[in-house]
């Protein structure tokens, strides 16, 4: 038996607002992403695309800003005045600014597309990418293992081809499926990379699975067969977007 | 250069928590949060039970995970060895917390990241952390691990077992458990 005199501080430390934070820079990054493809080939849907890819940018700000226990000691200008490539927040908030910056400057037609666009899809590949890596580099966090770096990128980008297939009919409608299944089988890996990995990532798996394992396939399902459903976008769309989110929340809730 | 560690020999602690308050009351720690707290494991049966006392705090790692992932540099490793944090940078994105695998981090009510410095400035003026200075029994121990005639030194080599936490996480622990009468979550998995 174990007990304590004085509490273990940690315990939880990302809370409701952050699984928010996971949702929509997820939206951000893949929608960056999605528009500088659009704007590279010309689509007439490109600059509503950058538009509201800054709109999910500066609202995954304003909530990374509202969970922050400094909102009001506005300490973050520190994550400015420095580039730390080792800390995947630094890199995200560089790749956050960047993409905000990009996307207003591209659909205002503001400075050489030619330049901005390979850049745009180079920041956005950042914001896809680090909170995967921001979940991969926490060794007492067994759940959060290295495939963390895989599945937040295309859940990421799934999570933005479904939300542009369900309220816009997305205009990039043959990249969806493949970008869907790619999810689909990255949330099915996942559990299997934990299986073949060390005791403490085989019972972290085991707790996800005890607590919220239909819930675990559920997403994974939605995934899958939103990437089978090639003649119904708006379902496929939802399937995906409904998925991605629920899969992310669910390893960022439990590996804590 | 020095190489600062603490070493607690488990076969003499009690479990007083006498260094718990005298952190609390050292370094001004609010309520409902610990840079220090005390695990106590129960086991064995009767008619030979066992307890063991552990004082749990930051282990001022070599490799620590959490200053790596500090997006300011808010948390940074000392050339003697100490792991702080400098409340001015810090933006209390909570990632050293869930980096660090022992959970000896907290977000302080006034909006940064806390923990135990080891009482760095009670080191600057020569003097030793309030945890060691009040044990009653002596159990604690603080020194320079290059020295070898410090306390810390001479403790470690007459110990006749000495622990990390986790140590296949590869942090190396400046933190010593000497003695330890039990083995659950020393060595291995936690309890």
């Amino acid at each position: 038996m174990t007990s304590f005199y004085g509490i273990p501080p940690s315990g939880e430390v990302w809370h409701g607002l952050t699984l928010v934070h996971f949702f929509l820079v997820g939206l951000a990054g893949g929608s960056a992403f999605l528009a500088a493809l659009a704007r590279h080939r010309g689509e007439g849907a490109a600059r509503a695309m950058l538009l509201w890819s800054a709109l999910f940018v500066l609202l995954d700000l304003a909530v990374l800003w509202l969970e922050s226990a400094a909102r009001f000691r506005f300490t973050h200008v520190w994550l400015f005045l420095t580039l730390r490539p080792a800390s995947a927040i630094s890199l995200g908030a560089w790749g956050l600014a960047l993409t905000l910056l990009l996307t207003l400057a591209l659909a205002l037609e503001k400075g050489p597309a030619r330049l901005l666009v390979p850049l745009l899809f180079a920041s956005s590949v950042v914001v896809l990418a680090y909170p995967g890596m921001l979940l991969a580099e926490n060794p007492g966090r067994p759940l959060w293992d290295g495939f963390q770096l895989a599945l937040m990128p295309i859940t990421g980008l799934a999570l933005a081809t479904g939300f542009w297939l369900l309220f816009v009919r997305g205009p990039l409608p043959r990249l969806a499926p493949p970008v869907f299944l790619a999810a689909g089988v990255a949330a099915l890996l996942a559990p299997w990379s934990l299986a073949h990995g060390d005791a403490g990532e085989r019972a972290a798996w085991a707790g996800l699975w005890q607590d919220a394992g239909l819930f675990y396939l559920s997403a994974a399902l939605a995934l899958l067969a939103a990437g089978l459903l090639r003649n119904r976008p708006e379902l496929a769309g939802g399937l995906a977007l409904l998925g991605s989110v629920l899969l992310r929340s669910l390893v960022v809730h439990f590996g804590q | 250069m020095a190489r600062y560690a603490m070493a607690i020999d488990l076969e003499a602690c009690v479990g007083c928590a006498a260094c718990a308050v005298a952190c609390v009351v050292e370094n001004q720690v609010p309520p409902g949060v610990n840079r220090l707290w005390i695990r106590v494991t129960e086991a064995g049966s009767f008619p030979n039970p066992e307890v063991e006392f552990r004082p749990e705090q930051c282990y001022h790692c070599e490799n620590p995970p959490c200053v790596p992932v500090c997006p300011t540099g808010a948390t940074f490793q000392t050339r003697d060895g100490l792991v702080l944090v400098e409340p001015k940078k810090c933006i209390a994105c909570g990632a050293c917390v869930v980096a660090c695998p022992y959970d000896a981090r907290f977000i302080h009510p006034d909006g940064y990241v806390d923990k135990c410095t080891l009482c760095a400035h009670r080191i600057a003026e020569g003097r030793v952390p309030a945890c060691v200075e009040t044990c009653p029994a002596g159990a604690r121990v603080f020194g320079d691990l290059e020295d070898e005639q410090s306390p810390i030194a001479k403790a470690l080599s007459s110990a006749r077992r000495v622990d990390v936490r986790k140590p296949h996480l590869g942090t190396e622990p400046r933190l010593f458990y000497l003695n330890a009468p039990l083995k659950v979550g020393l060595g291995g998995e936690e309890a």
